[in-house]
């Protein structure tokens, strides 16, 4: 059994212990918000926060996540980001937004007033659709958002 | 256009069956390339069936009730602009529902064959939904009319009400419904002129951005079906092959596996979570016979398109005398270019979920062709009467032309057949990879010649690519492939002489359409190629390219406005630019892209320009989103790639074999949409196939080097 923590709830859940985060989320807690891109860690579909940091669950053994503060876009309510992508109309097929606007978060958590160039450092998920220049202007908007909140 | 009253009883369980009044409509959702003289099955489609239903309800809202996918392009947002302009309906009073696509559904009126390719769900939607929401306009004011004693001409319509000015009396479009339900639609209702839209052509949010933004959009991975196992899969890894044998017992020791499945040419584990499933498949050592196309790779595919090259092909044009033009020129150049094989790489993996039970098929998945599912099933399911299949279609996870295949479908049906409950299929990533349907590998040799003047006198060619109409029928012999030859030969250059031949070679790797199609690689060789002749000619490219396109007003405002806005031939200090034209799909664009270039050959994109004419357009932030989009679609397929085969089978396996274009690679880009005229053009693909020449014409600018093949990154171009 592996206990863990997701928004704020704990959840004993009967899953091998190397089960990576991504699909105790998916599949056995039903948060569907993270999403299955490559399973490497390379396009951050997947992307929650572990400790206020953004990881790709793809990877993390859900064993490794006991005792941590999990959160996932279901724990987001109407936050900057959010607002600030619907704002740009940023979404196009939509499927690696959640990722990408947790991926935003753990930026502005950090840098609240990111350069051009720290987007394009922190920012590595990918975006088949290419949305990448309404998500460098969204992550804009919302950092003035957060900073005036 | 067919229309039909209906009463609420056809709507039943839809969310609609409060309307007063349904009309049923047929939506046509035509192919974009149907022009090009009705390639065979499946991609027929337009057979005038009621497939889609307007719904009046009681809280003044009309529902457009349809099967049509959703793909990313905001079709569903420019849909109910067509119908609210002239139903004289405020936007937020139309709403968009999917319908479960079931050919017995709404009182045994069969749905035409449904599917979303070549963005075409607005461009043929254009007209008859205009007149739909006109004639159905007239009809309410007939039935306010009859209500009231009056003259129909006393009535105004406006905001989903009918009222009497005159008396002050006023009835909703629900309200209204009992008594027009009972009466003739009117037809041949005259439309609005551009002049007194005031919804069309205004910038209009997509109506799914908060669904998108919250995690509260369904997808077809995200399906949860009721006693369902979770499955994945490893199919024949060449393509042809069937499974020889596999031993199941590793699997099953593993915690949360049910069973191993065998198909013909895959095998698929089961169990209570996806996870499970992988580790299960992981752990089996299935054996294959390969079939004849193990003797295929990457490099005997070459070969053999470039020994075609030196054979007379198939003749797609051949005007004027090109003989005499090259006899004639003060200089002619050629060259060969090339392209390999993409994927579509949507980054929802493919995945299917679907409920077997004896007599009746239910599917859940986000489709661009929920009729290709219906096809699937005569052929593999010939137990299951047709009236008893269901697809339910959810949101895509990236179409781009890889979503209309019913493989993963039937792969979930043939598995809930073998162990009796519903699967949900879910290819992994290397799946997905491996068995794409990719956009051909294509080879070309062009000859083109300049007179004294520097003027284009003649341009020839022979095209050696897969055909993927042949692949796509599942028939080889298909007499002609029309894919093969665009963006060489349209007519939005005039050559004095122009003669183009294609070769279909039949190497059999799956192909299939990919965004962009036969544009993407041939205006890739076109206008890189112009871009040589320009050069030889010691001509400007764009005055260049103004001579070849002068014939039309709108291509010479396209190009002076791009030059413009550009600021051609003056690029920031240290920049170089490069520019590609191209008519596709019956829109034209134009792209200016300004970069710097180290001497190591990395490049840095600083700025791209956008210049499109499509036509008349409902929602031109659309049509900004998607040349954004198709300009990153293009790049990533000329920097990065390449899908190179193996003994037959795929060698790149995920992500960080088959890289994609990230934020740090794009810049600013500037679009600009010319005026609109009458007609509309198409918003999706035509961004993308002027990127790659753009790209290349721009790092010959700065390094005297021709690129004449992609990925970029294979001549030690690389990107920051």
């Amino acid at each position: 059994m592996i206990t863990l923590t997701v928004n704020g709830q704990t959840h004993r859940i009967d899953a091998e212990p190397d089960t990576p985060l991504l699909w105790v989320l998916r599949d056995f807690l039903g948060y569907n918000g993270a999403k299955f891109g490559c399973g490497i860690a390379y396009c951050g579909a997947c992307t929650v926060h572990v400790d206020g940091n953004a990881v790709r669950s793809c990877i993390v053994p859900a064993s490794a996540a006991q005792g941590s503060d999990i959160r996932t876009i279901e724990d987001l309510d109407n936050h900057p980001v959010q607002q600030a992508w619907i704002e740009h109309q940023v979404p196009q097929c939509g499927y690696c937004q959640s990722g990408m606007i947790m991926a935003a978060k753990g930026l502005l958590d950090r840098n609240p007033e990111p350069s051009d160039a720290d987007i394009d450092a922190a920012i590595t998920n990918v975006c088949r659709c290419g949305t990448y220049t309404r998500i460098r202007a969204a992550i804009h908007t919302a950092a003035a958002m957060m900073r005036e909140a | 256009m067919k229309m039909e009253i209906s009463r609420r009883e056809f709507l039943q369980g839809s969310g609609t069956a409060a309307a007063s009044l349904v009309i049923g409509f047929h939506l046509p959702l035509k192919p974009a390339r149907a022009q090009f003289g009705g390639p065979p099955e499946p991609f027929v489609i337009d057979r005038g069936m009621i497939n889609a239903y307007l719904a009046f309800n009681s809280d003044e809202t009309v529902s457009i009730v349809s099967a049509a996918a959703e793909l990313g392009q905001g079709s569903l947002t420019s849909l109910p602009m067509l119908i609210a302009e002239e139903l004289e309906l405020a936007l937020d009073q139309v709403r968009i529902e999917q319908a479960p696509l079931n050919p017995t559904a709404f009182n045994n009126r069969l749905f035409g064959y449904q599917t979303t390719v070549g963005t075409s769900a607005v461009r043929w939607a254009f007209d008859p939904l205009r007149q739909l929401g006109a004639n159905t306009r007239e009809l309410l004011r007939n039935a306010a009319a009859v209500n009231w004693d009056i003259p129909v001409e006393e009535t105004v319509a406006d905001r989903g009400r009918v009222t009497h000015p005159a008396s002050g009396r006023s009835l909703s479009y629900f309200e209204l419904g009992e008594t027009a339900a009972g009466m003739e639609i009117p037809t041949g209702v005259p439309l609005k002129p551009q002049s007194e839209w005031r919804i069309l052509g205004t910038p209009f949010p997509r109506w799914d951005t908060e669904a998108k933004s919250t995690a509260t959009a369904n997808y077809g991975i995200d399906m949860q079906v009721e006693g369902m196992a979770v499955a994945t899969i490893a199919a024949t890894p060449v393509p042809g092959g069937t499974l020889r044998s596999v031993d199941p017992e590793p699997a099953l020791s593993i915690n949360g596996v049910d069973e191993v499945v065998t198909l013909d040419d895959a095998v698929v584990v089961t169990a209570t979570n996806y996870w499970s499933a992988k580790k299960g498949l992981d752990a089996l050592d299935p054996q294959w016979d390969p079939g004849p196309v193990a003797e295929r790779n990457s490099e005997n595919i070459r070969e053999e398109m470039l020994r075609l090259l030196d054979q007379p092909g198939n003749e797609a044009v051949n005007e004027g005398d090109i003989e005499a033009a090259m006899q004639e020129a003060a200089q002619v150049v050629t060259a060969t270019y090339e392209a390999p094989y993409w994927a579509h790489a949507t980054l929802e993996p493919l995945n299917a979920t679907a409920d077997y039970r004896g007599d009746s098929i239910e599917f859940w998945l986000g489709t661009q062709a929920p009729g290709g599912i219906l096809n699937m099933c005569a052929r593999t399911f010939p137990e299951v009467p047709p009236e008893n299949i269901v697809v339910n279609n959810q949101y895509l996870g990236g179409g781009f032309g890889r979503r209309g295949s019913p493989m993963a479908p039937e792969q979930a049906a043939l598995v809930s057949k073998q162990i009796g409950k519903p699967v949900k299929l879910i290819w992994s990533r290397e799946e997905d990879m491996t068995h794409g349907s990719y956009r051909p590998k294509s080879v070309i040799r062009m000859e083109g010649c300049v007179d004294g003047e520097g003027r284009v006198t003649g341009f020839k060619g022979r095209i050696a690519v897969q055909s993927t109409l042949a692949s796509l029928t599942d028939n080889p012999d298909v007499p002609f492939d029309p894919f093969a030859t665009e963006g060489l030969i349209e007519q939005d250059y005039r050559f004095p002489a122009l003669n183009f031949e294609y070769h279909s070679p039949r190497p059999g790797i799956p192909v299939g359409f990919y965004r962009g199609v036969g544009f993407i690689h041939n205006t890739f060789y076109r206008e890189s190629f112009m871009d040589e002749l320009a050069h030889a000619a010691g001509r400007d490219p764009i005055e260049f390219r103004l001579e070849l396109a002068g014939h039309s007003e709108r291509n010479v405002l396209l190009l002076n406005t791009l030059a413009e806005r550009s600021n051609w031939g003056s690029p920031a200090p240290g920049n170089v630019q490069g520019v590609a034209f191209a008519y596709s799909d019956e829109s034209t664009v134009g792209e200016v892209f300004e970069a710097s270039v180290s001497e190591e050959g990395r490049v840095k994109l600083q700025k791209i320009t956008c210049v499109c004419d499509v036509g008349v357009y409902m929602n031109p932030m659309m049509i900004e989103h998607q040349m954004e989009s198709a300009i990153t679609w293009g790049l990533t397929s000329a920097m990065f790639g390449e899908i190179l085969i193996d003994n037959g089978a795929t060698r790149q396996k995920n992500f960080n074999e088959y890289e994609l274009v990230r934020i740090s690679h794009m810049p600013t880009i500037d679009t600009v949409i010319l005026p609109p005229t009458d007609t509309p053009g198409s918003g999706g693909e035509c961004g993308a196939p002027p990127a790659p020449p753009a790209l290349a014409n721009a790092i010959f600018a700065a390094t005297g080097r021709r690129l004449r093949s992609m990925p970029f990154r294979n001549h030690g171009i690389s990107f920051a």
